[in-house]
C-alpha cells in the first residue's frame, strides 16, 4: 500500500544513479573523441596521383625530426612460450615481434639519429652520432659501442633489425622496394596522423595467394615523410602490423640528444667489427638463402645449421627449443617438419634443417620445399 | 548533572548561519593521522626503504638481479627512494590505501558515528568530500613517506654520486631529487584513484574490514588482468595499468606521455567512482 | 483493533487543525517506512509534537520508535508521507533545521580511541553553524551538565555504559537547541542518573526546548511528559496530552476477599465484563456500573470484602492495554 506513494522517490533514486553513468560515458568519450576526430576528419588536400606520391616518398628527406612512434603487431602468432609477455612493456629490442611498443625517435641528418624503445621501468637506446653507434640497455646496465667505418650511409638505424621496420620511413622504403608489376598502387581518403594531414597511399599485391591484403602508407602532406605504415592481412579488418607517429615535430633536435657517454658502473663492450652490428640477430646463418617465385608470393629457402631438437637443445637457448616444440607438426611429399603460421607470413622448419618462409599460405611453402 | 543550576538555554530563534570552514576537514585529518592503526601502516611503509638500504649496504649486490633501481643504489643513495617506491607499489601501498579508504564511510557506519555526523548536520556530499580529501592526503603522505625516508636513509648510507637515468644519461642529485619527487607525486595521484574506488566500496557496506579487503582485492585483480596479454584490449582501462608510467619521468628528455595518460586515467577513475559513491551514499539508509 | 479505535478518540485533539499547524515542533503526515526486507516498520503515522511540550514516545521493543526518529532526522528515506520540523519541511530544510535539533538516536556512538572531549570537539567541528571561538566553553558546559567533567579526558573506550549514555546526551546539548530528540536517554543509567536526566529534561523544557523522549520506561514518561504517543507494531495507536490519556483509561474495581471466586461470580452475574482473579484479588473493568451498587451486591451475597477500591488506571495499565501484554516483541 505504501508502494503507491513511492514512485517519485524511486524516480530520484534512478536519476541519482544516472550521474555516475553520465560521468562514465564522458570519461570514456573524452579520449575516444580525440581519436575519432583525428581519424574521421579527412583533411582536404590538393589531389596527388599514386605515382606522384611514390616519387614524393623517394625524395622526401628532412633535416631533422623527432617524435613518438607506436608500433603494434597483431600477427595472430600462436601463443609461444619463448616470446614472453609483450604487453608488460619490455624494453628489450627482441620483444618487438608482438604487442604494442612505444618508441621515441630523434633524427638530425643521416649521421645523427637516436631511437629509444621505452619499457615500463627501462629503456633501450640506439644512438648514432657520426661514426659512433651506441646501444644502451638500462635493464642490463650495458652499453655496446661500435665504431663505424667512414662512408657507411644511413641504413644503420634499421640495419640491426632487418625483419621488422621500426620507423615509418624504414617501413615505407621496404614497401617501395617490393613494388613491381605484381603490385597495384592507389590512394585512399586522406588521413590525420599525429595531428598532421596526410595522403594515404595504398599498395596491394595482385596475386591473391599473398597473405598480405594491402599496405597503407600515410604520407605527410607538407614534408612527404611517411607518418604511418599499416599492413593488412587478407581477411582481417584491423592491421596486422602498424607503426606510426603519435606525435611528431620537424624541428631539428639539439645535439645533446645524440651525445652518449656510458654512465659510471656500466658494462661497456667494444665491438671491433667494422660492419653494422648484429645485436640481437644471433641466429647463425647457414648457406646463402634462395628465393623461389617473385613479388609478393616469393618464398625464401634457407638452411638452419644447428637446428634445435624438439626436446630443446642448447643451440639458441632452451627457450627456442621449447618454442619450436610447441609448434604443430606437419608432413607431406616434401618431408616433415614444424609450421609457424601468422596472419601475415608462414614459416616452415623441416626436420632436415631447411627453413622455408614467405608471406604466403603454408601450401605454397610446401610446394617450394618439394622442389 | 547539575539539573538544578542548569539555567534555561538561550533559544536559537533565527536560522543558524552556515560558514565555510576547514574545521571539519582538519578534524578528519587529525582522525586519520592520529589513528594508531594508520600510523602503524605508515611505519611499515617507512620500514621498506630502510630494509632495502640496510640489505644493500650489508650485501652490496653486483648486478641486474632484483627489483628495478636496486643495483644503482650503491652509486647514489637517492635510488633507495625509487627502489622502495617500486617495491611498495604493487602491494604494500595499495593495501595501505585500501585500509584507509575502505574505512572512510564503513568505519563510521560501523561505529554508529555516521548517524551523529549526519544529524549534526553534515550534508552527505560534504561528508564524502571531506572523507575523500583525507584519503587523498593519506595517499600522498604514504607515498612521500616512502620517498623521503628512502632518500634520507639512502643518503645516510650511500654516496650522493651521479644518478643514471633510464636513457643512460647522468644527472646531479638536485635534478634527480625533483624527478623523484615528481614520481612520488605521480604515484600518490594513482593511489588517490584507488582511494576513490575504496571509498565507493566503503559506502556499500557497514563492515570496514570487508571494504578494505575488497578494495585490496580489486587493486590486485587489476594488476593480474594487466599481466594477461590476452586481455590487452582492456589494459589501458585498468586501474593499475599506468601506475608504472613514472618511469617516463626518469628518461632524458623527460617524457610526459605515460604520466599524462596515467593522470587522465586516475582523474576518470576518481570522477566515476566519486560519482558512484555519491549516488550510493546520498540515498542510502543509515540504519547502523 | 480496539486499540486503534480508542486511539482515534484520544488523538482527536491532534487532528484539530486550529490548534496545530506551523506551531508544532514536529508534525508528520502518513510517514511510512518499508524496509527493503518488505517489513513495514512504521505505518502511516501522524505524529504531532507541540512546541514547548515534553513528548513521551512510547512503545514496546520493535514497535518502530527508532525507525520513526531516523526518518525525522533524515537518516533513512521514508517510503511515504511528509513531515516538518520546527515549522520547516523536512528533509528539504535539514541544513537549517537540524542545527537547532539535538539528537540521541539508538544509544551513543563515538570513536573509541578519542577522549570524550575530543569526540565532542569532532562533532562540533563538523557543524558549520557552530562558532569555533566558543567551542571549548560549550563543550565544557555540555560535559558539566551531564556530570562527565572528571572523565572528559578519558578515552571513550574506557567509559562505562552510563558514561557513554551521558556523553551522548552531552553531544545533543552542544548548542542551544529548540528541539531535543532523545531515543531512550536513560538506557543503562543508574537510578541516580535516571533521576538526573529527568531533572535535565525538566529544566530544558522549562527553558522552552521541546523534547521528544522515546522510552519503554513508563515511569519516566509519567513524571516528566506533557504529551504522550504510543507506538504499537509500527502504528501510532494513541496520542495526546497525558491527561487525555489518563481519562481515556477505564477505571477498574479491585476487590480483596478470602473468597475471590464467589466475588468474581457475583460480578459476572451483574454483567461486569471478564473479572479476573489473581492472588486473592478480583480485578475488573468498572464499565458503566456504580461502584456503590457493586459493593452492595457483594455484601448482600455474603462475600467477605476486606478491601474495595476503584482506581483510574495508571499509565502502565493504559500502555499495556494499548500494546498488549505479551512478552514477545512485535515485528
Ligand atoms: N535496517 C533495518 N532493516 C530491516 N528492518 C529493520 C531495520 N531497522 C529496524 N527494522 C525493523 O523495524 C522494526 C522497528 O524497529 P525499531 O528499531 O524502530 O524499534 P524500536 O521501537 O526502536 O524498538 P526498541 O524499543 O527495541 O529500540 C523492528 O521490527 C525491526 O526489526
Ligand atoms: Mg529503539
Amino acid at each position: 500500500m505504501s508502494d503507491q506513494l513511492a514512485p517519485a522517490h524511486r524516480h530520484t533514486r534512478l536519476l541519482r544513479w544516472g550521474v555516475p553513468a553520465g560521468v562514465l560515458v564522458v570519461a570514456l568519450a573524452v579520449p575516444a573523441s580525440g581519436r575519432v576526430l583525428s581519424a574521421s576528419a579527412a583533411p582536404s588536400l590538393p589531389p596527388r596521383t599514386p605515382a606522384q606520391l611514390l616519387a614524393d616518398l623517394q625524395t622526401a628527406r628532412v633535416d631533422g625530426m623527432s617524435g613518438t612512434v607506436v608500433q603494434h603487431s597483431d600477427l595472430g602468432l600462436p601463443q609461444l612460450p619463448g616470446l614472453g609477455t609483450s604487453s608488460t612493456g619490455s624494453s628489450s629490442l627482441t620483444s618487438l615481434v608482438s604487442g604494442t611498443h612505444t618508441m621515441r625517435v630523434w633524427y638530425s641528418g643521416p649521421d645523427r639519429a637516436r631511437l629509444a624503445l621505452l619499457g615500463t621501468l627501462g629503456e633501450s637506446d640506439v644512438v648514432l652520432n657520426h661514426r659512433d653507434l651506441w646501444i644502451w640497455s638500462s635493464d642490463q646496465k650495458t652499453a655496446q659501442h661500435h665504431r663505424l667505418p667512414a662512408g657507411t650511409k644511413d641504413a644503420q638505424k634499421r640495419g640491426k633489425h632487418p625483419e621488422l621496420p621500426t620507423t615509418p620511413q624504414a617501413a615505407a622504403d621496404r614497401a617501395l622496394a617490393a613494388i613491381t608489376p605484381t603490385t597495384e598502387v592507389s590512394t585512399a581518403a586522406n588521413a590525420t596522423v599525429a595531428g598532421r594531414s596526410a595522403y594515404e597511399l595504398v599498395i596491394a599485391p595482385k596475386d591473391p595467394r599473398s597473405l598480405v591484403h594491402e599496405v597503407r602508407v600515410a604520407i605527410d602532406s607538407a614534408t612527404h615523410v611517411p607518418l604511418r605504415f599499416r599492413a593488412f592481412a587478407t581477411g582481417h579488418s584491423a592491421p596486422a602490423f602498424e607503426v606510426g607517429f603519435t606525435q611528431v615535430s620537424f624541428q631539428r633536435p639539439g645535439d645533446d640528444q645524440f651525445r652518449f657517454t656510458p654512465p659510471p658502473g656500466t658494462k661497456v663492450t667494444e665491438a671491433t667489427t667494422g660492419t653494422a652490428p648484429a645485436t640481437t640477430d644471433k641466429t647463425p646463418r647457414g648457406a646463402q638463402p634462395t628465393v623461389v617465385g617473385t613479388g609478393w608470393t616469393a618464398v625464401v629457402l634457407g638452411t638452419a645449421p644447428a637446428m634445435p631438437s624438439a626436446t630443446g637443445s642448447r643451440a639458441g637457448g632452451p627457450d627456442v627449443g621449447r618454442m619450436l616444440a610447441s609448434l604443430p607438426r606437419v608432413h607431406g611429399t616434401w618431408g616433415s617438419g614444424r609450421l609457424l603460421t601468422s596472419s601475415l607470413f608462414s614459416v616452415l622448419l623441416t626436420d632436415d634443417g631447411r627453413v622455408v618462409a614467405g608471406a604466403v599460405s603454408p601450401e605454397l611453402l610446401y610446394a617450394a620445399a618439394a622442389k | 548533572m547539575s539539573a538544578v543550576e542548569a539555567v534555561a538555554p538561550v533559544r536559537a530563534t533565527s536560522r543558524p548561519r552556515r560558514v565555510v570552514s576547514t574545521r571539519f576537514l582538519r578534524s578528519e585529518l587529525r582522525l586519520v593521522f592520529g589513528r594508531l592503526r594508520n600510523l602503524a601502516v605508515l611505519a611499515v611503509l617507512a620500514g621498506v626503504p630502510i630494509l632495502i638500504a640496510v640489505a644493500v649496504r650489508l650485501s652490496s649486490p653486483d648486478s641486474g638481479e632484483g627489483p628495478a633501481f636496486l643495483s644503482s643504489i650503491t652509486d647514489n643513495g637517492l635510488f633507495v627512494s625509487l627502489a622502495a617506491m617500486t617495491v611498495v607499489l604493487p602491494l604494500f601501498l595499495p593495501l595501505a590505501v585500501a585500509v584507509v579508504s575502505g574505512d572512510a564511510v564503513a568505519g563510521e557506519a560501523n561505529l554508529g558515528t555516521l548517524r551523529y555526523l549526519l544529524t549534526v548536520p553534515v550534508r552527505r556530499s560534504r561528508l564524502l568530500a571531506v572523507k575523500y580529501t583525507a584519503v587523498v592526503a593519506f595517499c600522498f603522505a604514504a607515498t612521500l613517506v616512502v620517498g623521503l625516508v628512502g632518500a634520507a636513509i639512502g643518503l645516510a648510507l650511500f654516496p650522493a654520486g651521479p644518478v643514471t637515468l633510464l636513457s643512460g644519461t647522468t644527472v646531479g642529485s638536485a635534478e634527480a631529487s625533483w624527478r623523484i619527487l615528481l614520481c612520488a607525486l605521480y604515484i600518490g595521484a594513482c593511489m588517490a584513484a584507488l582511494g576513490a574506488v575504496g571509498m565507493f566500496v566503503s559506502t556499500l557496506t557497514e563492515y570496514p574490514v570487508a571494504a578494505m579487503a575488497s578494495t585490496a582485492v580489486l587493486a590486485v585483480t587489476s594488476q593480474v588482468l594487466d599481466a594477461l596479454p590476452q586481455l590487452s584490449a582492456i589494459h589501458p582501462y585498468l586501474l593499475s595499468h599506468w601506475w608504472l608510467a613514472y618511469g617516463d619521468l626518469l628518461r632524458d628528455p623527460m617524457s610526459s606521455t605515460g604520466p599524462l595518460h596515467g593522470l587522465g586515467s586516475a582523474a576518470a577513475y576518481i570522477a566515476v567512482f566519486g560519482a558512484l559513491a555519491w549516488a550510493r551514499f546520498a540515498g542510502r539508509d543509515v540504519s547502523s | 483493533m480496539t486499540a486503534t479505535a480508542r486511539a482515534g478518540s484520544v488523538a482527536a485533539r491532534s487532528t484539530d487543525p486550529a490548534r496545530t499547524g506551523s506551531g508544532d515542533a514536529i508534525r508528520t503526515e502518513g510517514r511510512t517506512k518499508r524496509f527493503r526486507s518488505g517489513q513495514v516498520a512504521v505505518d502511516r503515522i501522524d505524529l504531532v509534537v507541540p512546541r514547548g511540550s515534553v513528548y513521551g514516545f512510547l512503545g514496546p521493543n520493535g514497535s518502530g520508535k527508532t525507525t520513526t526518529i531516523r526518518m525525522l532526522l533524515g537518516l533513512i528515506t521514508p517510503t511515504a508521507g511528509s513531515h516538518s520540523m520546527l515549522g520547516e519541511p523536512m528533509p528539504r530544510a535539514a541544513a537549517d533545521v537540524l542545527p537547532r535539533v539535538g539528537a540521541l538516536v539508538e544509544g551513543p556512538a563515538f570513536h573509541p580511541h578519542l577522549s570524550g572531549r575530543r569526540n565532542l570537539a569532532r562533532l562540533d567541528a563538523a557543524d558549520r553553524t557552530s562558532d569555533p571561538r566558543t567551542a571549548t566553553t560549550r563543550i565544557g558546559t555540555a560535559l558539566e551538565r551531564v556530570g562527565l567533567t572528571a572523565a572528559a579526558g578519558k578515552r571513550y573506550r574506557a567509559y562505562s555504559l552510563g558514561m557513554r549514555q551521558r556523553l551522548g546526551i552531552a553531544a545533543a546539548l552542544l548548542q542551544p537547541r529548540d528541539l531535543l530528540v532523545l531515543d531512550e536517554p536513560t538506557n543503562g543509567l543508574d537510578p541516580q542518573g535516571t533521576r538526573e536526566v529527568r531533572g535535565l529534561v525538566e529544566s530544558l523544557a522549562h527553558g522552552g526546548t521541546t523534547v521528544l523522549l522515546s522510552s519503554h520506561l513508563l515511569s519516566e514518561v509519567d513524571q516528566v511528559c506533557t504529551h504522550v504517543g504510543v507506538m504499537h507494531v509500527g502504528r501510532l495507536v494513541s496520542q495526546g496530552t497525558i491527561e487525555d490519556l489518563r481519562t481515556a483509561a477505564v477505571p477498574r474495581v479491585h476487590v480483596r476477599t478470602s473468597r475471590p471466586d464467589d466475588a468474581a461470580a457475583v460480578l459476572r452475574r451483574l454483567g461486569v465484563p471478564a473479572p479476573t482473579v489473581h492472588s486473592g484479588e478480583v480485578v475488573a473493568d468498572l464499565g458503566p456500573f456504580e461502584p456503590e451498587a457493586l459493593l452492595r451486591e457483594l455484601v448482600l451475597a455474603d462475600v467477605p470484602v476486606r478491601e474495595f477500591r476503584v482506581d483510574t488506571a495508571d499509565l502502565e495499565d493504559v500502555f499495556v492495554a494499548l500494546t498488549g501484554e505479551g512478552f514477545d516483541v512485535s515485528g
